[in-house]
């Protein structure tokens, strides 16, 4: 097992990795950025140290700080959380050429699965339906206009470099690809380095389903079962559940029994994340895998019991999986609740502010997952997430009931939030009867969940 | 007043024994304040306002001292009157003085204090201002986080 831990990332995840460590007796270290020194994973930490400005570029994402604050800390292994240089081979890489265990997939694997394009084709060949689309990288306009004509509009553009939901676009028909072939282009540019698009037959009202693996080094691969993400704003997501409600149990055994057995004959390993849209007909395909843990891998740890950190902890300390499959059970129901820092009565505008007053919920089958604390300023840098309220029951029902009690009981002063939109998302329609797909805040707009401000 | 009273004695005796020493036991105790009584001479040194408002005297921050003689008090402050200029890491690795830099020495804009290795690329540490150098905060060879002090620079003293 490692002597001690780097984490390279902050907020709430920062300090969940964290709790993690303690409990498996392991000496972490907080690596922080300039304008994080305050933040409650610095607080928490055995030892912390600083390794940049504000700017992301200098500081979380970069690989020689890190890594030499990894080495004069006497580390031997980094955490990197989700986000920044979680999925990042080249950081892996790093890693490993200075003997830093990498707490993720290994740097072949992360980078044979850095494509969305070519994963997709890889499991679509060991078994897994995909969405009709491009037959590949999109070569110019020409070509996107003649593959969308074929496969049916609307198409969903992607950066293949992707991930997070991040820089894809709706095309409806050949007039709009003119249009946003090129933006999505420099957008991908922008954000990964890399424009490489290609794209999907958009399937109207889909929910999204993703299922949890975990992979060792020994030939064990298990699944954890799925989460229903259909609750999105713009492709991220907002609230996440297990199981999914719109599936049928024989279902969900066949989306997960699919998706571990491709992932492992696909050679992937640690933990990881397969995603599938879901259609009106109860058809599934496969979208994009998520080579990290997962902002909502709390749902499948109220449902498993099952410390996700811990078992990506050991399969990178090479260690085999501590349960087999059969031991795997999955209990109950388990929603979680993303709290940012938006406000929903503005269009969801980021926010900032000093929290004034806390109160966080507490009870029988209640999660919080969270950085704040009285006092706490929330800086402009970087994302918007404050806290995830995670709530369990014994049945969907009672999970709901548990979820409005805990919603009430949330406050969080100083700052607007997105409470408000939580609050009546879990009284309306819709979501009690899981009919909301992944664009129907989109289409309806966001506001129409939410009352008037008080 | 006899010669025992003169103040400006107290005074020289007070700075060249007695003021090092507790000011030395206050930073290593990492107490607020800390006095001393010999016959009717009173000796004080408190910790100054420092960034962090905290007991210990921040390097830098400097320390109040006061002497007084049968309520005959003169009052000092070394240090925070004049802020001296922080110079701080720009990476995270093992800090090495430039050779032969020491307290008292006067630099230039630009002059090299040392270099942070990180990863075996020397990260040069420059001073920011024309000045002397007061402390070397920072050991040779130790391992430094991004923006931590290693070297503090007295501006004012070259003006």
């Amino acid at each position: 097992m490692f002597a001690k831990i780097l984490i390279a990332n902050r907020g709430e995840i920062a300090v969940r990795i964290l709790r993690t460590c303690r409990e498996m007796g392991i000496p972490a270290v907080v690596a922080f950025s300039e304008p994080d020194r305050e933040t409650q994973a610095v607080r928490l930490a055995d030892e912390a140290i600083c390794i940049g400005p504000a700017e992301a570029r200098r500081s979380y994402l970069n690989q020689p700080a890190l890594i030499s604050a990894a080495l004069i800390t006497g580390c031997d292994a980094i955490h990197p959380g989700y986000g920044f240089l979680s999925e990042d081979a080249s950081f892996a890489e790093a890693c490993a050429v200075h003997d830093l265990a990498f707490i993720g997939p290994r740097a072949q694997v992360l980078e044979r699965f850095a494509s969305k394009y070519a994963v997709r084709r890889m499991l679509a060949a060991n078994g897994l339906p995909t969405v009709p689309g491009s037959t590949g990288i999109v070569a110019d306009l020409q070509d996107a206009l003649a593959q969308a004509e074929s496969a049916g509009y609307p198409v969903l553009l992607k950066p293949s470099a992707g991930g997070g939901g991040r820089g894809m676009r709706l095309v409806r028909s050949p007039r709009e690809m003119e249009t946003q072939l090129p933006l999505a282009r420099s957008e991908a540019r922008a954000a990964f380095g890399d424009d490489s698009l290609y794209f999907e037959r958009w399937i109207e009202d889909n929910r999204h389903v993703e299922v949890q693996v975990l992979v060792d080094n020994h030939g064990n691969g298990i699944h954890l079962g799925e989460r229903d993400c259909s609750v999105q704003r713009r492709h991220q997501k907002i609230i996440e559940e297990a199981p999914s409600p719109a599936m049928d149990e024989p279902a969900r055994e066949r989306l997960r029994d699919l998706a571990i057995r491709s992932v492992r004959a696909a050679g992937y390993e640690n933990a990881g994340t397969l995603e599938f849209l879901l259609d009106r007909e109860g058809n599934f395909y496969f979208i994009e895998i998520n080579c990290r843990i997962q902002v909502e891998h709390p749902v499948t740890e109220m449902l498993t019991g099952i410390d996700l950190v811990a078992e990506q902890i050991r399969i990178a300390a090479g260690e085999p999986l501590t349960m087999t499959q059969e031991q795997v059970v999955l209990r109950g129901h388990a929603i979680e609740f993303r709290i940012t820092a938006e406000d929903p009565h503005d269009n969801f505008s980021p926010q900032t502010g000093v929290v004034s007053d806390l109160q966080i919920p507490g009870g029988a089958g209640v999660r919080v997952d969270t950085h704040l604390y009285p006092g706490y300023e929330i800086p402009p840098y970087y994302d918007s997430l404050l806290a995830k309220l995670i709530v369990w029951g014994e049945d969907r029902a009672e999970a709901l009931v548990r979820s409005r009690r805990a919603l009430a009981e949330l406050r969080i002063d100083g700052v607007k939030t997105n409470l408000p939109f939580h609050r009546a998302i879990v009284d309306n329609a819709a979501f009690v009867d899981a009919e909301v797909s992944t664009n129907l805040l989109d289409r309806v707009g966001p506001a129409a969940f939410v009352g008037e401000p008080a | 007043m006899t010669d025992s009273a003169d103040p400006a004695a107290d005074m020289t005796r007070a700075a060249a024994e007695l003021i090092p020493a507790l000011t030395e036991r206050l930073q290593r105790h990492g107490l607020g304040e800390i006095e001393i009584r010999q016959g009717d001479l009173r000796v004080r040194v408190a910790a100054g306002p420092s960034a962090d408002d905290g007991p210990t005297p921040a390097p830098g921050g400097g320390v109040e001292v006061t002497v007084e003689r049968s309520g005959v008090g003169v009052t000092a402050t070394t240090g925070s009157a004049a802020p001296l200029d922080p110079v701080t890491s720009p990476a995270v690795g093992h800090f090495v003085y430039a050779d032969g830099l020491g307290p008292g020495q006067s630099v230039s804009a630009g002059t090299e204090i040392g270099f942070v290795e990180m990863l075996g690329i020397r990260h040069e540490v420059r001073a920011p201002a024309d000045g002397i150098v007061r402390h070397l905060v920072a050991e040779s060879g130790e391992p430094v986080e991004y923006g931590q002090l290693l070297v503090e620079i007295d501006r004012a003293a070259r003006d």
